[in-house]
């Protein structure tokens, strides 16, 4: 840089430097909003809670992440099977009229269609009907669920004879246990039943005893 | 002496600041009589209007008062953040970070230029200080904020630095090529 263009620059440093200093600046604020912000910044100043550090906010932030990543993962899964576990037991509890019914027997078509035991399963499809039946009974029921429900039961039923004759041999033992079962299941239901379910119950259970061979 | 002047003004900012950290609403209020003056200033210096200067600082102010739990003393920059929060809300308001100078110099140069009890220098200085403010508008505004924040709001390196979001080389260097820009232009006047 030549010496008069560094005297130059000096110059206006200079220049600038007290232009800085001695520049009368314009009007600076005016003395009544200066004393009203003052006193809006105090009243916020007392009803703000102490200001938190960043610092200590970092420090609970990483420690609720860590804590978040170590326990929130496991506890998620814990809830979602705890969720499925009960509402398995509560579908499985469902009777007919039930909201969850309709769940509880797409999941029984579904288990049936993956059974290689075909009339097996629906033999248990049948004794399922029959519980169904108590509990529609027990929860002072009655009303057209009982009807169409006996009705499912003996369509079971006999789907199931239909499948056993075309297996050979027989399992006769096992029709018999079913029977015997299905017997124990029905009976006692018989009085608790109406005039019109009552004669269908009682059809279905001559019906299973027609299944039934003496033994030999 | 003067360095330790320095020193313990430093040393009572700090113990200002650090007791509005902790919720001290007296030291808070202090430090907005300290710095009223610098922020809105600066502020009216981009808008150009008192009134919009006024919700600006008081904005820039309540921010400063909930987020001065953030602010990290690195020595004298308390200043300098607050002039960086009027900054970007500045730069909201006109959804622009070019830095403009909205103020007309006659605004800043508040001067009576007329009366026989005005000293002839006193003129001949105001007259200087006119087209130095001229020159100053001419600039880019990078340069143009450079030069306001150093010499008219009398801003260290540092602070400038710390509010353009540069180093204080880039500062330096900065104020070196705008100083050159305004001697090309006022060769005239300094000859």
């Amino acid at each position: 840089m030549g010496r008069s263009r560094q005297r130059r620059h000096d110059d206006l440093l200079r220049q600038l430097t007290d232009l800085g200093d001695n520049l009368p600046l314009g009007p600076g604020p005016d003395p009544a909003f200066r004393a009203r912000l003052r006193e809006t910044l105090m009243a916020e100043s007392f009803a703000a809670p102490v200001p938190e550090r960043r610092g200590q906010r970092r420090r609970q932030g990483r420690w609720q992440r860590q804590w978040q990543g170590r326990w929130l993962a496991p506890a998620l899964s814990a809830g979602m099977a705890l969720v499925m576990v009960l509402s398995v037991m509560v579908t499985s509890r469902a009777v007919p009229g039930d909201m969850l019914y309709p769940l509880k027997r797409a999941a029984e078509g579904a288990i049936s269609e993956l059974n290689p035991d075909k009339a097996g399963g629906e033999l248990e499809a049948a004794a399922q009907r029959a519980e169904e039946l108590r509990a529609l009974l027990d929860a002072g029921g009655g009303g057209p669920h009982v009807g169409a429900t006996l009705q499912e039961m003996e369509a079971s039923t006999r789907s199931a004879m239909e499948r056993l004759d075309r297996a050979a041999p027989r399992d006769q033992e096992k029709i018999n246990q079913f029977v015997e079962e299905q017997h124990k299941a029905v009976d006692p239901m018989l009085e608790r039943l109406n005039d019109v379910d009552q004669e269908q119950a009682s059809g279905y259970l001559d019906y299973i005893d027609g299944l039934r061979l003496p033994p030999g | 002496m003067r360095e330790d002047a320095q020193e313990a003004e430093c040393g009572e900012l700090r113990a200002l600041v650090l007791r509005a950290k902790a919720g001290d609403s007296d030291a808070f209020g202090t430090l907005y009589d300290r710095y009223l003056d610098l922020v809105y200033r600066y502020i009216y210096f981009r808008v150009g209007s008192h009134p919009l200067a006024e919700d600006l600082t008081s904005e820039t102010f309540l921010r400063a008062l909930r987020r001065i739990g953030d602010f990290t003393w690195q020595g004298r920059d308390f200043g300098a953040w607050l002039v960086t929060i009027a900054r970007n809300l500045v730069a909201d308001h006109f959804k622009s970070g070019r830095y403009r100078l909205e103020v007309s110099t006659a605004e800043v140069l508040d001067v009576p230029l007329e009366g026989a009890h005005i000293p002839e220098n006193a003129v001949v200085t105001a007259i200087i200080n006119d087209r130095v403010l001229r020159a100053v508008r001419d600039l880019n505004p990078e340069q143009q904020e450079c030069v306001v924040l150093r010499f008219l709001h009398g801003l260290s390196l540092a602070e400038t630095a710390l509010i353009m979001g540069k180093k204080s080389g880039a500062i330096k260097a900065l104020q070196f090529r705008a100083i050159r820009s305004l001697a090309r232009a006022l060769k005239p006047d300094l000859a």
